[in-house]
């Protein structure tokens, strides 16, 4: 009797930290990401949920539509149905703590996936693109790419989440050393691909003699392109984007963008699966923050990558 | 009760629970408390540059032992390398001291025994995140945002553009001896360049 004792709770314990829950079902994984309507978010969300049910867990993507009230109801829904885990892209590096706090008061570990929170320990891990270094060097192929000098027009993510703002700092801390490189317009497009069309196209009626575009996002270079070529300008003017998606990496193959930077979606999206999996199995110690490198992508290395990472 | 009694305490209730519902604080109030609770990236970078960089001159390779070993031995060299991601740049907190042979309005160029490659000291344009990343002894994990930790990057930078570099280029002559700790920045799957760009952050002409 003893020894079947021994073994029955055993069972219990190894279902509470394995990857099935106490009633012998796979534990549940929510995945809620800040947009579907960029493809970026929906491959880093679907690589979440593929690489979550070949580590044996059920997932279900909620998407936020970058609302962070509708964000807060996916939390309420996924502490609520007792999710297990919460793999997050936020929608507001500020807004979204409370959220996360909650989860976790729940007992419910949470994962950031790409965008950042403005918490140290809120979140269990947070897994970045390394955006500042990344829009360094997009900076310097940026001032060589316009010979150091002329007018140019940064359209901005969404003000208040964090890659925004280190993108545009990264960038900066490189092209603001040029006296003769101007920013004749600063506008945000909440990394949204019409947005940004129309902000360039307002933008062009004030300043027609720009030389460069940086977008903090792809989606934001593909607007801009289809403004500038509205216009009759595009090929003569250098647009950048960021991301590494699949229509920005194919405009570069096409001599339209002049470059983007390469993040790693699938490799983000694994990493915080990952990091589930190994929470129910019991590690405790996962690094806060952990930047992931972006790689700058141009005509001179197009070769070697495909839409969101490097060919193998 | 009567009606006049009525009308009194419903008026009190309300007058309590709007008093307690309803708080006016200033604006400037608000913005100085948020204020107090923000990060001085400055304190922190002029604290670096001034205190915690002198403490551990350990963490400084030699540079004609990193140029030697980035020959025989990349892996080792690389190894004491640091980044606060794992990709291809990595950063090194070097020092050497060699004979300035050249000034540009970019760079001071150094010729320091041991080391086959030239030595440029950036003198104008300081970018980059080598000043911060070089010594390792700035890490992610003590920030609440990586916003916070790139704004040190920035203030950093700033500082040796306005306080190591303004008192060494009205020095600095061809000839001279100069001995200097900063930050380097190498390519993991790319061979050593011809010149070894240095972020200077302390500088001392002999």
């Amino acid at each position: 009797m003893k020894k079947l004792t021994i073994a029955l709770v055993s069972m219990i314990l190894l279902a509470g930290c394995g990857t099935r829950d106490g009633n012998g079902q796979p534990k549940k994984i929510a995945i809620v990401v800040s947009t579907l309507n960029n493809p970026w978010f929906v491959f880093l969300a679907q690589t979440a949920a593929a690489k979550a049910k070949a580590l044996g867990y059920e997932s279900k993507i909620f998407d936020s539509q970058n609302n962070t009230a509708l964000e807060s109801d996916h939390f309420e829904n996924a502490i609520a149905s007792g999710y297990n885990a919460i793999l997050f892209n936020p929608t507001d590096a500020k807004g979204s703590v409370i959220n996360v706090k909650k989860a976790k008061d729940a007992g419910i570990p949470v994962f950031c996936m790409d965008r950042e929170i403005d918490s140290r320990d809120a979140a269990t891990s947070q897994i970045l693109s390394d955006s500042y270094s990344g829009c360094i060097d997009l900076g310097k192929l940026f001032v060589k790419a316009l010979n150091k000098k002329g007018n140019y027009v940064e359209l901005l993510g969404i003000v208040s989440d964090d890659n925004t703002w280190n993108r545009s700092k990264g960038f900066h801390s490189v092209v603001d050393n040029y006296p003769h490189l101007k920013m004749v317009a600063q506008q945000s497009a909440d990394f949204d691909r019409n947005k940004a069309m129309e902000v360039m196209e307002s933008i062009l009626q004030a300043h027609p003699d720009i030389d460069g575009v940086f977008a903090g996002n792809d989606a934001m270079a593909m607007g801009a392109w289809q403004a500038l070529t509205a216009a009759g300008l595009a090929g003569k003017i250098k647009v950048i984007g960021f991301d590494g998606a699949e229509d920005a990496i194919n405009s570069i193959k096409e001599g339209k963008l002049t470059a983007t930077a390469m993040q790693f979606p699938k490799t983000i999206a694994e990493l915080a699966a990952t990091d589930a999996d190994e929470y129910f199995k019991g590690k405790r110690d996962f690094p806060h923050k952990l930047p992931i490198p972006v790689d700058v992508v141009s005509a001179t290395n197009i070769d070697k990558y495909t839409a969101y990472g490097k060919k193998n | 009760m009567s009606k006049p009694i009525r009308y009194v305490l419903v008026a009190a209730a309300i007058a309590l629970v709007g008093y307690n519902s309803i708080y006016f604080r200033k604006l400037s109030d608000v913005r100085n408390a948020e204020k107090a609770l923000d990060f001085d990236a400055k304190a922190y970078a002029l604290r670096f540059l001034d205190t915690t960089l002198p403490a551990h001159p350990d963490k400084a390779i030699a540079l004609p032992l990193l140029a030697q070993t980035l020959t025989a031995d990349p892996a080792k060299a690389f190894s004491w390398s640091h980044a606060q991601n794992n990709g291809n740049n990595r950063f090194f907190l070097v020092k050497g001291s060699g004979k300035l042979t050249a000034i540009d309005s970019e760079y001071a160029y150094l010729a320091v025994e041991g080391v086959p490659q030239k030595v440029a000291l950036a003198t104008r344009y300081i970018i980059g995140t080598a000043a911060r990343d070089g010594s390792g002894l700035i890490s992610v994990n003590e920030f609440t945002t990586t916003m916070d930790m790139n704004t040190v990057s920035e203030e950093l930078n700033r500082l040796i553009r306005s306080r190591v570099l303004p008192p060494f280029k009205a020095a600095a002559k061809p000839g001279e001896t100069v001995q200097f700790t900063g930050g380097l920045e190498l390519q993991q799957n790319a061979a050593a360049p011809d010149t070894l760009e240095v972020t200077p952050m302390i500088l001392k002409i002999q």
